[in-house]
């Protein structure tokens, strides 16, 4: 059989390419004849501009002659950024390729299920269209496929769950010894590894705080990964966690890239993988620390509790990542601060609790959130607009100024009216839903 | 010629329905006919503050000591104004022409402007309030030498205008509500010719029926309230938001009952908003005594008297810190805590679930703080000191 991958394509630091590539391994181990376009020049037999019309219709024509057709998606791939005028841009191309590419598959890895504002209410129904073209829609878990189903309208024959690890091969033979050797790390304690880009959304710094609660030397974290992208975000998460690892020895942080083997070599090294995360659908991740048979231990978010049913431990809150984590290694954990303040009258002691907890609750949901602002009314007051823009009336008294007025419109707005009408659709976009940016899951 | 006892308040409202700065103003003005001043309240037939619609006859009526004299509002379309609102909210300086072209562009009572301007000089002193009512503004040139606001300020764009701070230079004098509104005042440069802070008060409540409002209702268990608008500027919105994000991260917490005005919206999941809409003042407070707290999301207050009203029915608050009055309130009376952020907010839905009784003790010190420092007569009494003082 012919296939066709239409995915990103290693070299290159994303896992989606490595996903792929393990994808066409699996294909061409099955017999089947295997052939990638990406959307850059890399190891695949072509690239083609996925962000162009011109490239995605090439790519569609190429589908057309495959007798299957996988497509990698995650919206940064095919989308600039998810504002309305580039959505709308990239948009007919992704239609033409999910359309008429022939027998298409897709994978989705991050799909907007839910998409909000203004400018959502016009995406969304173009997403629930896009997404009923192709032939198959190849999802992680079971939470994706009632997404897909119930928010995007894709029939649910359509919609098969993959199981993530299903192409995942192991990448290293070294036993556990030999990896802690390799990777300098004791031979005798109990290693949790958080492994993977280092974003606010991987919830590592939760995993860094969980082991500061766990008592004694017979424990370490291990957080392996590079930031992504470098955005102010991004860089400041990289010194929170750099914060946190400076107030616990046993916190180690490997800013680095690692290659696929030595991220292989570091779930052996491990005896627990934690994956605290705060937002994803699936994770890779889990699929290799299954592979080696390694226990996982992960929030309840997205599919990861589906995903990790059997090996996996599921926690909720930050009490029950450390009670997980000290049931692993069996250290004993340090005493709660969330007790009641002791002492005082009633509200003296209420409320240094309340901010005692709410610091633990803060960091436990978004790190690098600026607590210290007040809260203001949320957004704008309603019924609130600028003014749109409008050519000037012309009188309509008669005259020679209004004769000399209605013959310059005449002359001028043809040209004039298409850009005022551009400017107000610009200007509803940018009222109502100013810095749509989506976080990305890498 | 001005009759030595005899007073104008000047009102959006008549202050029967919901406003605190008109009850207020309604209050004080009572109070005063109460002590024998000869007290006219000047005022809109309007009574609904969104729709400005005139629902009740122009004319004069005498209602208790009062003689209310009500004029029609007019001017009732408001995108003009809101749109001129959302630039000065964006934080663009609009020039003086701009600044009045949307002062003008909201509800007006021209006919109440009329009557001032002949009858001003008949009234020891007119008596007005919020800075924001048009005819507060319209009477800093009417009659500024006669003119007494109580400007129910708090920290927002509009408070930092050029034709406000106009407003209250060239008025007779201010009366602030409360300390941290004065200091709010000083803080943005507004001193006023002579201010004093006469503060507000409630009224001793009716007998609460707590029993009688769940039954009422049917609400059976534990429950937080909110009682107010139901609105942007109240933190309603906000306060929604909150609450989502409360009941994502505490497990089961209460519920939010809620009675006022104003449309609720979307409830977004998994919060939990429990709507008994509009209901009497008896069964608000009832409402009141039988939450296990109130919650004030405002950040914007200049005395909030549902703060008060909670408390002195012994139920505990949990405020909105970014409102320094009701912080004032609760750090004073030990009766209240206030959140800074959404976790704190949580964090107060938590402690209140698991620990009730500390926040019922916390509750108990409520009605001692109110019955102390804001019950009417001593406003009345700080009210005709300074008319007198500021004869």
């Amino acid at each position: 059989m012919k296939v066709l991958l239409v995915s990103p394509y290693p070299p290159l630091r994303d896992g989606l390419a490595n996903y792929a590539m393990q994808m066409a391994a699996g294909l061409r181990a099955d017999g089947d004849d295997v052939e990638v376009v990406s959307p850059q020049p890399s190891a695949a037999g072509s690239h083609e501009q996925f962000m162009t019309l011109r490239g995605l219709l090439r790519v569609a024509r190429r589908a057309r002659r495959a007798d299957r057709v996988v497509v990698q998606f995650h919206p940064e791939i095919f989308f600039r950024g998810m504002r309305l005028d580039l959505f709308l841009r990239h948009y007919p191309g992704v239609f033409a390729l999910f359309r008429w590419g022939g027998a298409v598959e897709v994978i989705a890895h991050e799909t907007p299920y839910s998409d909000g504002g203004r400018a959502g209410a016009v995406r969304t129904p173009l997403w629930r269209l896009l997404w009923r073209q192709p032939a198959g829609v190849l999802v992680h878990t079971e939470a994706e496929r009632a997404q897909m189903t119930s928010r995007l309208g894709v029939p649910a024959g359509r919609v098969r769950v993959l199981d993530h690890g299903e192409r995942f091969q192991r990448r290293t033979g070294v036993s556990r010894g030999e990896a802690r050797r390799r990777l300098g790390v004791d031979p005798d304690v109990h290693v949790f590894l958080a492994i993977g880009f280092l974003q606010p959304h991987k919830g590592f710094d939760r995993a860094a705080r969980a082991l500061s609660r766990l008592a004694g030397d017979g424990v370490r974290l291990d957080i392996v990964g590079e930031i992504r992208i470098s955005t102010p975000e991004h860089d400041a998460y990289l010194h929170l966690l750099q914060d946190l690892a400076s107030r616990d020895r046993r916190v180690h942080i490997h800013d680095a890239y690692v290659s696929d083997e030595e991220f292989d070599e570091w779930i052996v090294a491990a005896d627990t993988v934690v994956l605290p995360y705060r937002e994803i659908w699936s994770s890779g991740v889990a699929e290799r620390a299954e592979l080696y048979d390694r226990p996982v231990v992960v929030t309840d978010v997205g599919g990861l509790a589906e995903q990790v049913a059997a090996g996996g431990v599921v926690v909720h809150d930050a009490a029950q990542l450390v009670e997980a984590m000290a049931k692993l290694s069996g250290a004993e954990v340090l005493p709660e601060t969330t007790d009641t303040e002791p002492g005082g009258t009633a509200a003296e002691r209420v409320a240094p609790t309340v901010r005692r907890r709410a610091e633990l609750l803060r960091q436990w949901h978004d790190p690098l959130d600026d607590a210290a602002r007040p809260i203001l009314p949320l957004g704008r007051p309603p019924d609130v607009r600028a003014d749109p823009l409008a050519l000037p009336p012309i009188p309509t008294e008669p005259g020679v100024k209004t004769f000399a007025l209605r013959v310059v419109r005449k002359l001028t707005g043809w040209q004039l009216a298409p850009i005022v009408r551009y400017v107000n659709a610009l200007r509803a976009v940018v009222l109502d839903e100013p810095g749509d940016e989506r976080p990305s899951d890498g | 010629m001005t009759a030595p006892r005899r007073l104008a308040f000047v009102s959006a409202t008549a202050g029967s329905a919901v406003g605190g700065a008109e009850m207020a103003l309604r209050e004080l003005a009572a109070g005063l006919a109460g002590r024998g001043w000869s007290v006219d309240l000047l005022t809109s037939c309007a009574e609904d503050i969104y729709t400005w619609r005139n629902v009740t006859a122009p004319g004069v009526t005498a209602e208790g000591d009062l003689t209310v004299r009500r004029f029609p509002a007019e001017g009732l379309t408001q995108p003009e104004r809101d749109r001129y609102g959302a630039r000065i909210l964006a934080g663009e300086t609009l020039n003086l022409p701009e600044q009045y072209r949307w002062v003008n562009s909201g509800m007006r009572v021209p006919a109440l402007f009329d009557y001032v301007a002949d009858h001003a000089g008949e009234y020891r002193a007119i008596v007005c309030g919020p800075y924001m009512f048009w005819m507060s503004l319209a009477l800093a040139d009417l009659a500024p030498e006669r003119t007494i606001l109580m400007p129910c300020l708090h920290d927002e764009p509009f408070a930092r205008l050029e034709v406000y701070r106009y407003q209250m230079s060239k008025v007779a004098g201010l009366w602030f509500l409360s300390e941290p509104e004065q200091a709010l005042a000083e803080s943005l440069g507004i001193r006023g010719r002579r201010a004093v802070v006469v503060g507000s008060a409630v009224s001793p409540p009716p007998a609460p029926d707590p029993a009688g409002f769940r039954a009422r209702h049917g609400i059976g268990g534990p429950f937080v309230l909110f009682a107010g608008r139901r609105e942007w500027g109240k933190g309603w919105p906000q306060l929604l938001d909150d609450l989502a994000f409360a009941s994502e991260v505490v497990p089961d917490p209460l519920p939010l009952v809620t009675c006022g005005v104003g449309e609720v919206g979307a409830i977004p999941a998994p919060a939990r908003v429990i709507d008994v809409g509009l209901v009497s003042e008896a069964d608000r407070v009832s409402a009141q005594a039988a939450a296990a707290a109130c919650i004030q999301p405002s950040a914007m207050e200049s005395f909030s008297r549902t703060v008060l009203e909670s408390m002195q029915v012994g139920t505990p608050v949990i405020a909105n810190d970014a409102s320094a009055v009701v912080r004032w309130h609760c750090r004073r009376s030990g009766a209240g805590v206030t959140y800074a952020n959404r976790y704190e907010f949580a964090e107060s839905l938590r402690l209140l679930q698991e620990e009730p009784g500390l926040f019922e003790e916390m509750g108990r010190a409520g009605p001692a703080y109110v019955e102390h420092d804001f019950r009417w007569p001593a406003v009345v009494d700080r009210a005709e000191r300074a008319l007198e003082e500021w004869r």
